[in-house]
């Protein structure tokens, strides 16, 4: 019996033996690194690359077309002061900002009133909830076709305004003053959705126990919205309202179809113009630049937003 | 072990079937190149995607882009040294196209295998000589096209509604032959209960829709603009007859629909169909969709006439000629397809599917002129037709134009305002891409 596990035991470390030399290398961190350099590499290919290159053509006066057969002529910061002494450019950045502010707070107020509303139990609560969530899992072209189609002179929506309240038909899409509203009534029709689904998973966060404490003290309703409800869903609600801001920063898709930018440019949002500069003019080094610009704001933006979404989770 | 033996063995041979059957297959599609062409998303694009399906010595593929992406995607795929192997670019983005390199120079080719005299001169220089002049030829005329007046002839000819016309204007109704009486007519038919209103186009601001809807009132009126031999815009296009000829725009825009000034194609068309409409004015490559009462209410009572002219008579110029790609993998496959395409055979077959020849035989024969009620207008419209730029610069010059002009012809900014504007940052561009005066020719 000894004999036989003496044997065992020889014929493992000889086994053990044979499979170290050969596999030791094979630490932990090279599995890590095996696993992790495709991947690696794929994003230095496609993200990485691009971003460096583009940062440098954003210094440089390069078309892609126009100058495709010469090198990228070196320009320093020409192209990022030429932009933002323009007054289009900036321009283009109001026409983002009259869009994105009203947009997202409408979308917050409606959507986080429609989550109180349907914060309880009742019949048929599924099914509405079903039927509000269909406007935000449509696509955004399918949407701006059907509301340009309804905005038209004699649409659907100025059948109403003219035979429901009498007045004159309103240039949903050719006014200048009415066009830049046109794009917020469509998006908050497709993204109130979003924000009240975001509210209502805050909502149904809030412990019952907080409001049962606060019926024993008496406390009114709007001392229960103040100081329950509001503190305890305010960072769901930030996160929606940055996800929402940073999503109608780029807007472009919902505005070319829907109004192309006019009457004139007074819908022609910053992504639009970048598309403009870079794609239709071909101007790469300058669209570049335009482009490093907008990612510039929208960081600041957001890290605006990230620090108020920071300050209420300390308080 | 048997069982397992006799598995792989069964795997093998299956593999081995499977990889044969594969080597077999690409040899049958080898033996027929492939052939891309890109065009916008219009009724002679499915045309031509139906008519591409009878050729026999290669597989080809239309691709119809959406009108706003036609220039750009054409463009990008240039810029990746891709694409399409034959692009079919508008006339103003073909100096931009051949000043890149971009396209293969069909000169010798075409002199040798088209029927190279029988070409509509017009449509030719305007497609495919580039510069223009230069005897270099760059793509072949695949659609000629320029724009028509359709109108509501029911109208035109109901006896209350002439009268009362020649009471309101001491005139009499008839198909207009100057744009004041066109205007004149369009006002009386949106102040009257006959119809909603009297005239649509598309004079929104995307692509080139709004200027090719203005330009040739501005060539009619006299106008111009700019000066292709100097370059110049700046007193070309903003002066009286510039003024005089935004004016007229504005007019029409205010005896159109509501909400004209937003209009594209689409609703261009629809307005004149179910019947809200008395005229409008549009490409023939169009014509199809006035032809076929279940999609057009108003077919049966609609005419077709050549878009007027004023003290001079110009239309604006449409259509495209079909080039060969620079980065065409198959570039005497491409040829071989354009020479089918141009050949009397397959012309007679898209002319009598609703296409418009570049061939000045088949645009005289009985084949086009008896295809649609509105051919036998196109030859007469098509000796009128002009061009704008075809230089490299023609996106940005044509982005500036759209902007200010969408404002000033719906009324919404001031027209000598917007014609100065225009005429500024225009020259601002071409002085910018060339300081030292125009390029020699």
């Amino acid at each position: 019996m000894a004999d036989t596990q003496l044997a065992q035991r020889t014929r493992t470390a000889q086994f053990e033996g044979q499979i170290r030399p050969r596999f030791s290398w094979f630490t932990d961190r090279w599995i890590a690194i095996s696993f992790l350099t495709p991947t690696m590499l794929l994003l230095l290919f496609i993200s990485i690359f691009p971003l460096v290159w583009s940062l440098y053509l954003s210094f440089t006066d390069w078309s892609v077309i126009k100058d495709a057969n010469t090198a990228p002529q070196w320009i320093g910061t020409a192209n990022y002061l030429e932009l933002l002494t323009d007054n289009r450019t900036w321009q283009r950045f109001v026409v983002t900002g009259q869009f994105v502010v009203p947009a997202v707070v409408i979308e917050l107020l409606l959507g986080f009133g429609i989550a109180l509303l349907l914060n309880r139990k009742f019949t048929g609560r599924g099914a509405i909830m079903t039927l509000l969530l269909i406007p935000m899992m449509l696509s955004p072209i399918v949407v701006a076709l059907f509301w340009r189609f309804m905005m038209q002179g004699d649409g659907v929506l100025n059948y109403y305004v003219v035979n429901l309240f009498g007045l004159e038909p309103i240039l949903w899409l050719s006014d200048r003053y009415v066009a830049p509203w046109s794009l917020v009534i469509v998006d908050v029709w497709m993204w109130t959705p979003f924000m009240m689904l975001i509210s209502l998973a805050g909502l149904s966060a809030v412990p019952n126990y907080l409001y049962e404490a606060a019926a024993v003290d008496r406390a009114g309703t709007w001392f229960r919205f103040r100081h329950i409800t509001l503190p305890m869903v305010m960072p769901l609600l930030l996160i929606a309202i940055i996800f929402r801001t940073m999503d109608a920063y780029k807007l472009f898709d919902q505005a070319v179809v829907l109004t192309g930018g006019g009457p004139g440019r007074f819908t022609q949002t910053a992504s639009m113009y970048l598309y403009d500069v870079a794609f239709g003019q071909f101007n790469t080094g300058e669209g570049s630049a335009l482009g490093y610009i907008m990612l510039i704001v929208i960081t600041a933006l957001a890290n605006l937003l990230i620090r108020a979404l920071n300050a209420t989770k300390s308080t | 072990m048997f069982k397992t033996k006799s598995l792989s063995k069964a795997l093998i041979v299956l593999l081995a079937i499977g990889m044969l059957t594969l080597s077999l297959m690409p040899v049958t599609a080898q033996d027929k190149p492939n052939l891309s062409i890109v065009w916008f998303a219009w009724p002679p694009c499915d045309l031509l995607t139906s008519l591409v399906a009878e050729y026999p010595d290669a597989n080809v593929t239309v691709s119809c882009v959406p009108l706003d992406q036609w220039h750009d995607q054409i463009f990008a795929d240039f810029a990746a040294q891709g694409g399409a192997d034959l692009p079919i670019l508008d006339s103003q983005f073909m100096g931009e196209a051949v000043a890149g390199g971009h396209l293969v120079d069909l000169t010798a080719w075409m002199q040798e295998t088209l029927p190279f005299d029988d070409y509509n001169q017009t449509a030719l220089s305007y497609y495919a000589e580039i510069p223009g002049g230069s005897g270099n030829y760059f793509s072949v005329p695949v659609i000629t096209d320029t724009r028509m007046l359709v109108y509501r002839k029911d109208l035109f000819e109901n006896a209350d509604v002439m009268a009362a016309y020649t009471a309101a204007t001491s005139a009499d109704l008839a198909v207009p032959a100057t744009w004041t009486e066109l205007l004149q007519i369009a006002q009386f038919f949106k102040d009257t209960d006959f119809i909603d209103s009297g005239y649509a186009s598309h004079w929104i601001n995307s692509g080139d829709l709004v200027a090719t809807a203005w330009n040739h009132i501005l060539w009619s009126f006299g106008g111009e603009l700019w000066d292709p031999a100097t370059y110049q815009v700046e007193g070309v296009l903003n002066n009286e007859i510039g003024l005089q000829a935004i004016e007229l725009a504005q007019g029409l825009v205010n005896a159109g629909p509501t909400g004209v000034g937003s209009f594209g194609f689409d609703e261009t068309v629809g307005t004149i169909c179910n019947g809200t409409t008395a005229m409008i004015e549009i490409w023939y490559g169009f014509g199809g969709a006035f032809t076929n009462a279940e999609t057009c209410a108003e077919a049966p009572n609609l005419g077709f006439a050549v878009v007027p002219g004023e003290t001079k008579h110009f239309i604006s110029l449409g259509g495209q000629g079909m080039s060969i790609s620079a980065y065409s993998q198959n570039p005497e496959a491409a040829q071989a397809f354009v020479a089918w395409l141009q050949s009397d055979e397959t012309q007679t077959k898209w002319v009598e599917g609703g296409g418009f020849p570049g061939r000045n035989s088949i645009l005289a024969s009985d084949a086009f002129l008896n295809a649609a009620p509105y051919n036998p207008t196109f030859a007469d419209a098509f000796q009128y037709v002009k061009d704008f730029w075809n230089i490299p610069e023609y996106n940005e010059l044509l982005e500036i134009q759209g902007e200010y002009l969408n404002l000033a012809v719906s009324g919404q900014m001031d027209a000598k305002e917007a014609l100065d504007a225009i005429a500024a940052e225009q020259q601002e561009v071409l002085d910018d891409a060339y300081p030292d005066g125009p390029p020699a020719s």
